[in-house]
């Protein structure tokens, strides 16, 4: 199933989730907290199918690092102990602004594109 | 696939990302690979295919992990830096501007002294030296104008203008009285043998302080040339 998603991945898809993946990531977590497998487990369900784990897992990372999630131990039955994330109140806020200038830009491309569109 | 297969996929396929990142940092090494095989446990037990199947090679992976962590938008939310240039370069500036000012104070009081110095050589300036008895001479021809006497300065002016030191007049008040009986217009100035000393003294400290003033000035416009240069900007 993973392989068919992997192949599904086109170009473009890939390009255009480079530049969104940290708003969808910081948008999964404000639903609720999460670990790398089941954020990305979200992100495809939502219709994200072209994103890859360690594209996930790096961001998850990178958002630590960059001080907009906190991370914490969860004892797991199965195995080791699993990392959960969740967003503090800088990852708030990013998410915030983030998710504004999203909202401009896709109506921006929403006029540009319907315009098109019309003349043809 | 078995669980003992599975376990084994997910150890080779994580010693084998880890060779790929060997020469990422010890910092991004830690941050990324900390619970990798647990990711890839995962990964391993959700599709119950082999790893490299499901992730790609573990090159792949590991070049497609560098690249997430080291994303060019790095999130910057609350916590705005504001940057170095503009204030580091408005106090730089003010700086400057104090120094320049401050040698300008110093040429410009170099300049007032010097002239003042000179002024008071010139005034000085003085023609042939009379002795004493050439004093008295002059003064029963009717030949002296006046005579300044200040402390033991004696200054002898004739009908030309022109200025006359005496060198040898006696320094007592018979001097001034024997001048009187000529009608010599005799003044005395206050001042004390310092006065002279000072005339000699204060062109000099105003030489040095031009000296100096020059100085100053050629080190800010050094210095501030150096700044330009090491930011990367033309020497203006």
């Amino acid at each position: 199933m993973y392989l068919a998603m992997r192949q599904d991945r086109s170009a473009d898809t890939t390009q255009l989730l480079k530049g969104v993946l940290d708003l969808a990531v910081l948008a999964v977590l404000a639903e609720s907290n999460s670990y790398g497998y089941d954020v990305v487990r979200r992100l495809r369900e939502c219709g994200l199918s072209a994103v890859g784990d360690a594209s996930v897992y790096g961001t998850l990372r990178r958002l630590h690092r960059a001080g907009a999630l906190a991370s914490y131990a969860v004892a797991s039955d199965e195995g080791p102990h699993r990392k959960y994330y969740r967003l503090n109140d800088n990852g708030r806020a990013l998410l915030a602004g983030s998710a504004e200038a999203w909202s401009r830009v896709t109506r921006a491309l929403d006029t540009l594109l319907n315009g098109r569109g019309a003349r043809e | 696939m078995s669980d003992r297969q599975r376990s084994d996929d997910v150890a080779r396929y994580g010693a084998a990302v880890r060779a790929a990142m060997a020469h990422a940092s010890t910092k991004e090494r830690a941050d990324l690979l900390d619970d990798l095989e647990s990711h890839l446990s995962e990964v391993a037990a959700e599709s119950g295919a082999p790893l490299v199947a499901s992730l790609g090679s573990p090159e792949d992976y590991a070049a497609e992990l560098h690249a997430a962590y080291e994303a060019g938008a790095q999130p910057e939310p609350q916590s705005r830096r504001v940057p170095p240039g503009p204030s580091v370069a408005m106090q730089r500036g003010a700086r400057s501007r104090r120094w320049r000012a401050a040698s300008l104070a110093v040429l410009l009081v170099a300049a007032i002294g010097l002239f003042a110095g000179w002024q008071v050589i010139t005034r000085h300036a003085k023609d042939v030296p009379w002795s004493y008895a050439q004093l008295q001479a002059s003064a029963r021809a009717g030949q002296v104008r006046g005579v300044v006497i200040t402390g033991t300065d004696v200054v002898a002016t004739d009908r030309t203008g022109g200025q006359h030191e005496v060198v040898d007049a006696p320094r007592s008040g018979g001097l001034a009285v024997a001048l009187a009986q000529a009608n010599v217009d005799v003044t005395y100035q206050t001042g004390s043998a310092m006065a002279g000393w000072l005339a000699v003294v204060l062109p000099n400290l105003v030489l040095l302080g031009l000296i100096v003033g020059l100085g100053v000035l050629l080190y800010v416009a050094v210095r501030r040339r150096g700044g330009r240069l090491r930011r990367g900007l033309p020497p203006s």
